[in-house]
């Protein structure tokens, strides 16, 4: 019997190399029984060297393969319409997935990149997405009221997170979805706040298909300040915070920046499986010269007593593998 | 025989005349209906007081004043620390056993609001099986709420300032001793007194009012907390013409010291005006708050410092 095939999709920026990378690798080895196809798209700030060193973490599993798409070759078609940031520019790529992949290719899982697969993807990946665009996750910050108002729809339809899209391509085509991106994205550029994820929102609220939140754990739901409906979620929550399938290292807890005061309280997990490849012994420290310094002053007089202590942001959990 | 009204009124020291006033205005747009007021005070409230309040009312015909004093029902023990909020804001859970039985129906009216029409059609609300009818709470979509008094967001938050309340199911149903139960077990999650434990305890059991029979002071401002496309037209309704205006948080409209006034300010004045009160405001400041505010003026002024943006989105002026 042939195996099955998962495909993945993975939009990458220079900075992301490394996160990408052990995404990637924890992904081949909890899925091991299965192909998988990752197609990644790339700007000209991906190194030949860089894209060597992902294709290489692979080559040690059976049945996987990586793609590269040069985001640069298309930019006539979809891009110049829409004024892009430059830093934001690899957030909007998942945007334009259904033009940039072979028509032959039906569902895609798109994955940022800082995110963990601890499991198996199969019972994900064979969600049945019929009639919706797309299967998502709900938004750590959902409850938050503002985002509905900006973005001129009720809180009633919800609001997801971006991280984790399972996309129906042939819907996507079928119904010109790239089309109603580019228009809200020109029309209402003062309305988008979130990249990607806000007019993914917009376009796609009556058309989503809801995912539980294990396959899209973020930050914001192991915060002491929930930001999402807390007793509305609360089983499904809890069964993600228990045993997620996919950990989402959102916002600005990355555990490869070494300069956090409070770890996420899952960063064991991406620093044992980022040991296992050839990034192992890189992290990164985004502070400025100038930051550095008034850390440094600012843990003095915490020392010292004159300035308060700050508390952890994150709930006390048990660890995960 | 006439229709008779029965509204509910919980006052103490500060609010006698803001009271008043409310009173005036319910009068004076009701003068088809007879109207009972039913009056908790507690014991810092005077005999002039009480003198001056009634005699406000029965100017107006079929309207009576009934005073109930809160002190004798002392057996009553407040849980909580109440020094976010007076006591007389708890006053309201226990309407069904100080209002005598005989009465199954009340109209509980803060005293920071002021009434523009006929109580007629909110009073003729049929509540069903509902314990209270209540209009949306203007931080209905303050999901910090929820998560402290842990009910889903789905439900809703309403404001306590105009209930309408339907008195024999509190009474059939014991619901103050749900109340005082909530308020003894959980008074860490209460900031907002009466208002959330009333929202825990009948989060199944309300009767959705229209936004114009409480129109709450942020309905008006520029930075809403509501869900503001779920409730646009119902909103826009209340803010074009409603029928009860709740001047709620610090927007008080006789307090002296506002920079920015309340749009419907100039409602409260015209009852005033018309009312043994009508020379009466309050500036709350200290001294040192005084010669702040004035240094910040001049300041403001010179062009030293930033002006501040009115709160309030400009709106057509009401009567």
């Amino acid at each position: 019997m042939e195996k099955k095939k998962i495909h993945i999709a993975v939009c990458l920026d220079k900075g992301y190399v490394m996160p990408t990378g052990v995404m990637m690798y924890s992904i081949c080895i909890n899925n091991q029984d299965v192909d998988i196809d990752f197609h990644v798209l790339i700007d000209e700030s991906v190194s030949e060297k860089e894209q060597q060193d992902l294709r290489e973490t692979l080559d040690r599993f059976h049945g996987k393969r990586t793609l590269f798409y040069s985001v640069r070759s298309i930019s006539a078609l979809c891009f110049p319409l829409v004024n892009f940031n430059h830093l934001t520019r690899a957030a909007y790529y998942r945007l334009f997935l259904s033009d940039i992949l072979p028509a032959t290719i039906e569902k895609v899982l798109y994955l940022d990149g800082d995110i963990i697969v601890r499991h198996s993807l199969l019972l994900l990946w064979d969600t049945d997405l019929s009639n919706h665009a797309i299967g998502v996750a709900i938004d750590s910050n959902e409850g938050k009221i503002e985002k509905y108002y900006r973005l001129r729809y009720s809180y009633k339809e919800g609001y997801f997170n971006s991280g984790v899209l399972l996309i129906n391509l042939k819907y996507w085509r079928d119904n010109h979805i790239i089309k109603e991106f580019v228009e809200y994205l020109n029309k209402y550029p003062e309305r988008i706040i979130h990249e990607d994820q806000d007019v993914m929102n917009v376009v796609l609220k009556d058309k989503k298909l809801s995912i539980p939140v294990k396959y899209n754990f973020q930050s914001g739901f192991l915060k002491k300040e929930p930001g999402w409906d807390y007793w509305g979620y609360k089983t499904e929550v809890n069964a993600g915070m228990k045993d997620p399938v996919i950990v989402h290292f959102s916002q600005g807890w990355k555990p490869w920046y070494k300069n956090l005061r409070y770890p996420h309280p899952y960063a064991n997990t991406f620093l044992k499986y980022q040991s296992q490849t050839k990034w192992k012994n890189s992290n990164y420290d985004r502070r400025t010269f100038r930051e550095k310094i008034r850390n440094v002053i600012g843990n003095i007089l915490r020392i010292i007593g004159v300035k308060k202590q700050v508390g952890s942001p994150f709930i006390d959990i048990a660890p995960i593998d | 025989m006439k229709e008779k009204i029965h509204i509910a009124v919980c006052l103490d020291k500060g609010y006698v005349m803001p009271t008043g006033v409310m009173m005036y205005s319910v009068c004076v747009n009701n003068q088809d209906v007879d109207i009972d007021f039913h009056m908790l005070i507690d014991d810092c409230m005077t005999e002039n007081e009480q003198q001056d309040l009634k005699d406000t009312v029965t100017r107006f015909q079929g309207k009576r004043c009934l005073f109930y004093s809160v002190k004798s029902l002392s057996a009553i023990h407040f849980p909580i620390n109440l020094d976010r909020l007076p006591q007389s804001a708890y006053y309201r859970l226990f309407l069904s056993d100080i209002l005598p039985s005989t009465i199954e129906k009340v109209l509980y009216l803060d005293g920071d609001i002021i009434v523009r029409h006929s109580l007629l059609s909110l009073w003729n609300v049929d509540l069903g099986d509902n314990a209270v009818g209540a209009a949306m709470d203007v931080c209905d979509g303050d999901i910090k709420r929820y998560n402290r008094l842990k009910y889903p967001f789905e439900k809703g938050h309403f404001n306590t300032g105009v209930l309408l309340i339907n008195l024999k199911y509190w009474r059939d149903n014991h619901v103050e001793k749900a109340f005082m139960k909530y308020l003894t077990e959980f008074p860490d999650r209460i900031v907002f007194a009466d208002q959330d434990v009333m929202n825990v305890i009948f989060q199944d059991k309300k009767l959705k009012l229209p936004v114009k029979y409480n129109l709450q002071t942020a309905f008006l401002s520029n930075d809403p907390c509501w869900d503001y496309w779920r409730h646009e037209s119902e909103v826009k309704m209340g803010i074009e013409d409603p029928v009860v205006v709740h001047f709620t948080s610090k927007w008080k409209p006789w307090y002296a010291d506002l920079r920015f006034p309340h749009p419907y300010r100039n409602t409260f004045f015209r009852y005033q005006s018309q009312t043994k009160w009508k020379n009466c405001s309050y500036d709350r400041r200290s001294l040192y708050m005084k010669i702040r505010n004035c240094i910040g003026n001049i300041l403001r002024k010179i062009g030293v410092k930033k002006q501040v943006d009115n709160i309030f989105n400009e709106i057509p002026p009401i009567d």
